[in-house]
């Protein structure tokens, strides 16, 4: 309680701070400019944290408590922290996204996911059969009860059927792994679930991509773009995120050899790197540092010290990013469309549920992780709402905007329940120590 | 943004690179010529890079400024509890006060007459000369460095000194506090009251800290609230036009002084040491600019200031606890400049962006690396002597 009391007294602060840029005392005052994300920053750093130990004593995971935050302070709630702060920690989200990323793919090890090889490749490959078949179909049959299905041609609906099913795939290994290190969760159903998230997440990328291309390739059939083209260009794209990610995972392998007396500072110039190729080539961010988190994990000595090391520091970065992510999301869309959504979300939740239990089935997985796991690939964060805007941005439809705030809309919820269930699958599966 | 970026890693990367590895023979002869070129390669490749520096994306890296000049503050703070001022003795007091007013005020006389010459504003004659005689009252923590070098460092005069480091560098912030409201109040009154408002908040701030701390168990919990409350202290101090080093230091002031997890705060805040001076002197490099009359100016400067500063030690103090031979070992080791000196320059930047505070930081700059240089030598020569 007293420290809910300590951040009342922090928030009236930064409230105070914010409100009186212009008066006769303070004419100087240039918060609401530059400095004001230093201020917020700190502000959602304790804040969220707060937040986040108050649901986990009911039983939640803590990153419920930082979307929570995030969602009250954000600019759709009280406005704390306000659209242009935003903007202004974008470097600070990046950040954040990029060493969540390297410890992502730094947990995948070779040698466990050999071992478990049917059981990757049935997962990732039924999530996309199953819940992208299915998932098409069901757009498809409600077609004539919902009008933005209803009012489209027989090829922008399929290409919003399609987008609309590789959008129901896509999950959260960010999720999966902070409720997994909240948790201290430790098993081969962990490692499972964060390796599928982590290949789905990079096929997504690749297919998202190649889709959204492809798609408006074809709708504007006159706009000179030929889908050959425009697959090329996705490839080699994605082809260099992965190269560049080798390349800084090698880059980090030597750095690490020199100068192993600071893992912080090796961490901090790679994600500046990362950053510095992102920005100059538009590689795909989170490929890239995946890639160079599972190079350094699986061909250096020291890989398994940096991750460590990088799993140790990584709560501030959790917070910050599921914070952010809160503040991003809008429920008042659910105002509008909340019975689509609902259907979208109860629709996507059976389809996981039937694509995880065959898939587990065929492969000769055991019953406890067949009855279970399947939870821990609802919750949608970042990146879901990464390929939101990336869809915003190419399609300058009307229904595309419409499509991508239901698609909001529907993440919003799935950002609730998945770590709520996450923590449940990984607490019937026995992989929480007490 | 993406050259802005490669400068920075191409600096730090170099910065670690050329320290740790191309120097490593000098160092054990001599630590001067490590700190020295350390700097210097920073301070050359960022000039380099300092074309791409634009307003804009200074904008976008001050948050990290203030963040490490709140760190400063913050890290100082945690040694000066109240029971740490109850320790040095009252004649330290006394001569770390007259030491510091007096070298304030003579710097800042001398400053003033030749920067209202050159720039004819007293404006700006003002801050800047306010700036470079703030600059100039720490002795540099590395002057314990020296007298280990010499090993004079449990001597008497050696523990005396340290005292002195430490209490110059909290005169600084103390000083630097007290004249962040002239920036912007218009009457004293106005002064009087934002001077109050900026140690209360930061006493507030402070205590917040403290019951957060109180009862936490886990690191990870105690960094959560360290760093928060850095950045809002820091974020609240320029909110306000108030000095983000001052404002932290009282807050790691208030905590240590009430809590008994001071310990702990400082292991944490302990490793963002390198990390925090490297940000600072690589922001410094990318935003100074060279004014030939400045460098000048400065050089001279830093002969008066080991006048200034080596006259007030035997006058004022010397003679009641130190012994002679303790009096003239002191000259190589008060003459680098403290971290502060090119900080101050940084705050100054900040608070009047413009050419003049970069001729301002350039000056501070030169001064650091030339005090470093010379001690360096004065070490080396006492060392071939004996």
């Amino acid at each position: 309680m007293i420290k809910f009391l300590l951040i009342l007294i922090l928030t009236l602060l930064a409230w105070t701070a914010r409100m009186l840029p212009d008066t006769v005392f303070f004419p100087d005052s240039v918060v609401g400019g530059a400095d004001s994300g230093t201020l917020v920053l700190g502000l959602l750093l304790v804040s969220a944290w707060v937040f986040g130990t108050g649901t986990k004593k009911i039983h939640i995971p803590m990153l419920s408590g930082f979307l929570l935050y995030g969602m009250v302070a954000g600019p759709h709630g009280l406005g704390l922290i306000k659209a242009a702060d935003l903007d202004m920690l974008r470097f600070t989200d990046f950040f954040a996204l990029s060493l969540i990323a390297i410890t992502a793919g730094g947990e995948l090890k070779i040698s466990s996911i050999r071992s478990q090889i049917s059981l990757y490749s049935f997962l990732t490959g039924g999530q996309f059969l199953i819940v992208g078949s299915l998932m098409t179909a069901l757009i498809y049959l409600i077609r004539p009860h919902v009008p933005l299905f209803a009012e489209q041609s027989g090829t922008v609906l399929l290409v919003m059927a399609l987008i609309t099913a590789v959008m129901a795939v896509a999950n959260s290994p960010a999720t999966v792994l902070a409720v997994m290190k909240e948790q201290d969760a430790k098993g081969p159903n962990s490692e499972l679930l964060l390796g599928v998230a982590v290949f789905i997440d990079i096929f997504i990328i690749l297919i998202f991509a190649v889709l959204i291309a492809g798609g408006l390739a074809v709708i504007q059939s006159d706009g000179g773009h030929s889908i050959l083209e425009a697959g090329f260009s996705i490839f080699s794209h994605i082809f260099l995120s992965v190269i560049i990610g080798l390349v800084l995972g090698g880059i980090l392998i030597i750095g690490l050899r020199f100068l192993n007396y600071n893992l912080t500072m090796v961490l901090v110039l790679l994600v500046v790197a990362a950053y510095l190729f992102v920005q100059i080539m538009h590689l795909e961010a989170m490929l890239t540092c995946m890639v160079a988190g599972f190079t350094v994990q699986n061909f250096s000595r020291q890989g398994e010290q940096l991750i460590k090391s990088a799993e140790r520091s990584s709560m501030p970065f959790f917070i910050i990013f599921f914070t952010l992510a809160g503040a991003k999301l809008d429920f008042n869309i659910l105002r509008d469309s909340w019975p689509i959504a609902l259907t979208l979300v109860g629709a996507r939740i059976l389809f996981i549920y039937a694509a995880t239990w065959s898939s587990v089935k065929l492969a000769g997985g055991s019953r406890p992780t067949r009855s279970y796991l399947w939870m821990g690939y609802l919750a949608q964060a970042g990146v879901s709402l990464g390929l939101v805007s990336i869809f915003r941005e190419s399609y300058a439809f009307s229904w595309a905007q419409e499509l991508a705030t239901l698609f909001i809309a529907v993440i919003a919820v799935n950002q609730i329940i998945g770590p709520i269930m996450l923590k449940y699958a990984l607490y019937k599966l026995k992989e929480i120590p007490g | 943004m993406e050259a802005l970026l490669l400068g920075i890693i191409v600096v730090l990367l170099s910065a670690v690179l050329a320290s740790r590895y191309l120097f490593r023979r000098f160092r054990s002869r001599n630590f001067f010529y490590y700190q020295v070129l350390s700097i210097l390669i920073v301070a050359t490749l960022a000039v380099l890079f300092r074309r791409s520096f634009s307003p804009e994306l200074s904008a976008e890296v001050r948050p990290f400024i203030l963040l490490a000049m709140g760190w400063l503050g913050l890290y100082s703070g945690l040694f000066i509890g109240l029971q740490e001022f109850r320790r040095f003795r009252f004649s330290t007091w006394i001569y770390s006060i007259s030491d510091t007013l007096l070298v304030f005020s003579l710097y800042f006389f001398m400053s003033f007459s030749f920067l209202y010459m050159l720039t004819s504003s007293s404006y700006h004659a003002g801050i800047g000369s306010a700036v470079l005689a703030l600059g100039a009252i720490e002795i540099s923590p590395l002057a314990v460095s020296t007298l280990r070098h010499l090993q004079l460092k449990d001597s008497s005069f050696g523990v005396f000194l340290q005292s002195l480091a430490g209490m110059s560098g909290i005169m600084t912030i103390l000083l630097m506090g007290l004249l962040a409201p002239m920036t912007h109040a218009q009457n004293l009154l106005q002064f009087g009251g934002s001077l109050l408002l900026q140690i209360s908040m930061s006493i507030v701030l402070g205590l917040v800290a403290v019951f957060a701390i109180h009862d936490l168990k886990h690191s990870r919990d105690f960094i959560i609230w360290i760093i928060g409350i850095l950045m809002i202290g820091s974020g609240l101090a320029m909110a306000f036009s108030f000095n983000a080093i001052f404002v932290n230091m009282i807050i790691g002031m208030t905590v240590s002084t009430f809590s008994m997890r001071r310990d702990t705060a400082k292991k944490l805040l302990e490793p963002l040491e390198k990390p925090v001076f490297l940000f600072l002197l690589l922001f410094a490099g990318l935003n100074m600019q060279v004014n030939g009359w400045f460098i000048l100016f400065a050089t001279v400067m830093i002969l008066f200031r080991l006048m200034m500063k080596y006259f007030s030690f035997k006058y004022f103090y010397g003679t009641a606890t130190a012994t002679a031979p303790a009096v003239r070992e002191l000259a190589p080791a008060i003459i680098p400049f403290g971290n502060l000196s090119f900080t101050v320059g940084i705050y100054l930047l900040m608070v009047v962006p413009g050419e003049f505070s970069s001729w301002i930081l350039g000056a501070l700059f030169a001064q650091y690396i030339f005090g470093f240089s010379i001690a360096g030598f004065a070490v080396r020569n006492k060392e071939q002597g004996s």
